[in-house]
C-alpha cells in the first residue's frame, strides 16, 4: 500500500516534469538524420511548392501584394481626380431634367407645332387689336368655333416625320391651342391635350420640381412646359404681355408679369420700350406693398 | 464614372485593402505581419500549404531532431529510423494541400509517425508487437538483461547507459509512451490520441515504463 502511494507520488512528479528520470533522458545526445535525408526532404518540399506555384522571385514574394495595392490606389486616385477635373472644366450644364435626354420626337413635334400656331395667332391678334376691326371680328369668330378634339385630329404616326409634315391651314385655324384664346367649349379638349403632353414629357424627363407649371405657364405661353429647355426669352415674354395689355386682358397680363418677375428676378424692364408694362409693374409693386 | 460605378469601385477597394491588411489572401507574406519564426507550427503549416516553402524549412528545423530521436529510440536502428523519418516527411509533403487545423501540428505529425511505425512493425516477421494489445500480463512482463558496454561505463555515463539499455528492453507500446512524453513534452491526452488508445491506457503504459526505468537506474 505504502509502495503504491510512493509510486503514485513519483508518477505525479514525473508527469509534472520534476522527475530525475526526465532529466536523465534529456542528457541523451539528440542526433539528427543524415544530411542526405535532410536535403532530399527539403528538395521534395520545394519541388512540391514550385510545381504548383512556379518560380517566385524574392522581391515579388514579400512585396508583391503591397506594391500591387499601392499601384491600384495611386491609379484609382489619379482617375478620380482627372474625372473631377474634367467635370469642373465643362460648361455649366442646364437643369438635370433637361440634361438627362432629349424629349421624344413626338413631343418635340408637338412643341414645334404649338409654337407655330402661337406665333400665327399672335400675328392675327396684332392685326385684330390694331388694324381693321372687321378682320379682328373674323378672327374672334374663328376662335369661338368648337375646338377639334384629339380624336378628331387625323391619325398620325409618331416621330419626326409628323413634325415635318405641314398641316392644312384650315385645320390649324380650327385648333387654337393656347388656353387664353380658346373658346370655353374647346378648352377642355385643349387642356386634355396639354395634360397629355405634360404627362409624356414628365415620363420622358423624370418628375422634377423644375418641370412643374408655374402660374404663368398656363396662360399666354402655352408651351409644352419642358422645363428649362423651353423658357422664353425676356423680350418675347414682354412682347406677349404687351399684346395682352393691348387686348385689354389686364388680369392675364398681370399674372404673366408676375410669372415673368419670378423667372427673371434681376431683369430691369426698360420703361421707354415697355411703358405699359412698366406702369403695370408699378401697380403690382404697389399692390404687394399694400398687401 | 457614374455614382453606381464609383460606389462599386469604392467597395472593391475597401474589401481588397481590408483582406490584405488582415492577411486573408493566402500564400502571401506581408511586411506588417509577424516574422516566420514568430508563427506557430499550425500557422507555418498553413503557410506551407499555401505555397510558402520557407515555412516548411522552419517547421522541419523545429521537428527534425525530436522526431528522429523518437523514431530511433523506438525502433532501435538508425537506418530504419532514417527510412521511417523520410517517409513521414514525404507523406506530410504529399498531404500538404489537404491540411486543415483540426489538432495541433505536433499531434498531427507524431500521429503520422506512429502510423508509419505500426506499418513498419506489420511488415516485420513478428507483426505488430503484442505490447500494443494492452494485456495486463503483457504490461507487467519484462526481462531486462543489463548489457552495458565498458566504453559507456568508462565515459562516466553509467546511469544514462543503464537507462537507454532499459528503454530498449521495454515493451514497444510502453517505450513509445515514454518517448512521446520525453521527446515532445506531450500530455497524456495527446499521447492517447497519437497512439489511438484512451487516456487511461496511455497513462498505464507510461506508468509501467517509468516504474521499470526507475528500477533499473535506481533513482
Amino acid at each position: 500500500m505504502a509502495n503504491n502511494t510512493h509510486d503514485d507520488s513519483e508518477f505525479s512528479a514525473y508527469l509534472q516534469g520534476q522527475s530525475p528520470l526526465s532529466k536523465l533522458y534529456q542528457q541523451t545526445t539528440a542526433t539528427g538524420p543524415s544530411a542526405a535525408i535532410d536535403a532530399a526532404i527539403l528538395a521534395a518540399a520545394h519541388a512540391s511548392v514550385k510545381k504548383r506555384n512556379g518560380p517566385v522571385s524574392p522581391f515579388s514574394y514579400r512585396w508583391m501584394v503591397p506594391t500591387a495595392l499601392a499601384a491600384v490606389i495611386v491609379l484609382s486616385v489619379t482617375v478620380v481626380l482627372l474625372s473631377n477635373h474634367e467635370q469642373d472644366s465643362l460648361l455649366p450644364l442646364p437643369a438635370p431634367s433637361a440634361v438627362m435626354s432629349e424629349p421624344p420626337a413626338e413631343l418635340m413635334a408637338e412643341d414645334r407645332r404649338t409654337k407655330q400656331e402661337r406665333s400665327r395667332i399672335e400675328k392675327n391678334d396684332t392685326l385684330a387689336g390694331t388694324n381693321t376691326p372687321q378682320l379682328a371680328d373674323e378672327l374672334k369668330t374663328k376662335r369661338t368655333e368648337p375646338v377639334t378634339t384629339l380624336e378628331q385630329l387625323p391619325a398620325t404616326s409618331a416621330g419626326a416625320s409628323v413634325a415635318a409634315a405641314p398641316e392644312p391651314p384650315a385645320k390649324i385655324a380650327e385648333k387654337p391651342l393656347l388656353q387664353g384664346y380658346a373658346a370655353p367649349s374647346g378648352s377642355g379638349a385643349l387642356e386634355k391635350r396639354q395634360a397629355k403632353i405634360k404627362e409624356k414629357s414628365n415620363t420622358a424627363l423624370g418628375t422634377d420640381a423644375d418641370t412643374k407649371p408655374t402660374p404663368g405657364n398656363n396662360g399666354l405661353r402655352g408651351d409644352t412646359n419642358l422645363g428649362a429647355v423651353t423658357t422664353k426669352s425676356a423680350d418675347t415674354w414682354l412682347n406677349e404681355i404687351t399684346v395682352l395689355l393691348n387686348m385689354g386682358k389686364e388680369t392675364q397680363a398681370r399674372d404673366e408679369l408676375k410669372a415673368f418677375r419670378k423667372t427673371y428676378i434681376s431683369f430691369t424692364i426698360d420703361a421707354k420700350r415697355y411703358p405699359e408694362i412698366n406702369k403695370l409693374n408699378v401697380l403690382i409693386e404697389q399692390d404687394q406693398q399694400h398687401d | 464614372m457614374t455614382h453606381h460605378e464609383s460606389t462599386l469601385f469604392t467597395r472593391l477597394c475597401r474589401s481588397v485593402t481590408s483582406q490584405a491588411i488582415l492577411g486573408k489572401i493566402p500564400g502571401i507574406a506581408y511586411p506588417w505581419q509577424p516574422m516566420l519564426n514568430e508563427l506557430t507550427d499550425e500557422q507555418l503549416m498553413l503557410r506551407y500549404r499555401d505555397g510558402d516553402s520557407r515555412a516548411f524549412e522552419l517547421l522541419y528545423t523545429r521537428y527534425q531532431r525530436p522526431l528522429f530521436r523518437y523514431l530511433q529510440h523506438q525502433c532501435g536502428n538508425a537506418a530504419i529510423a532514417e527510412e521511417l523519418f523520410q517517409d513521414v516527411w514525404m507523406n506530410l509533403i504529399k498531404a500538404r494541400e489537404r491540411y486543415q487545423v483540426t489538432a495541433s501540428f505536433k499531434t498531427f505529425i507524431y500521429r503520422m509517425s506512429h502510423n508509419r511505425l505500426i506499418d513498419h512493425y506489420r511488415r516485420q516477421r513478428h507483426g505488430i508487437p503484442a505490447s500494443y494489445d494492452d494485456d495486463e500480463e503483457m504490461q507487467n512482463s519484462w526481462s531486462f538483461a543489463d548489457t552495458i558496454t565498458p566504453e559507456q561505463t568508462v565515459a562516466g555515463q553509467q546511469q544514462l547507459a543503464h537507462m537507454l539499455a532499459a528503454l530498449e528492453s521495454l515493451p514497444e507500446a510502453q517505450r513509445e509512451a515514454f518517448l512521446l512524453k520525453e521527446s515532445t513534452g506531450l500530455s497524456l491526452e495527446q499521447i492517447a490520441e497519437i497512439t489511438g488508445v484512451n487516456s487511461e491506457t496511455a497513462k498505464s503504459r507510461l506508468r509501467y515504463a517509468t516504474y521499470k526505468l526507475r528500477k533499473v537506474v535506481e533513482l
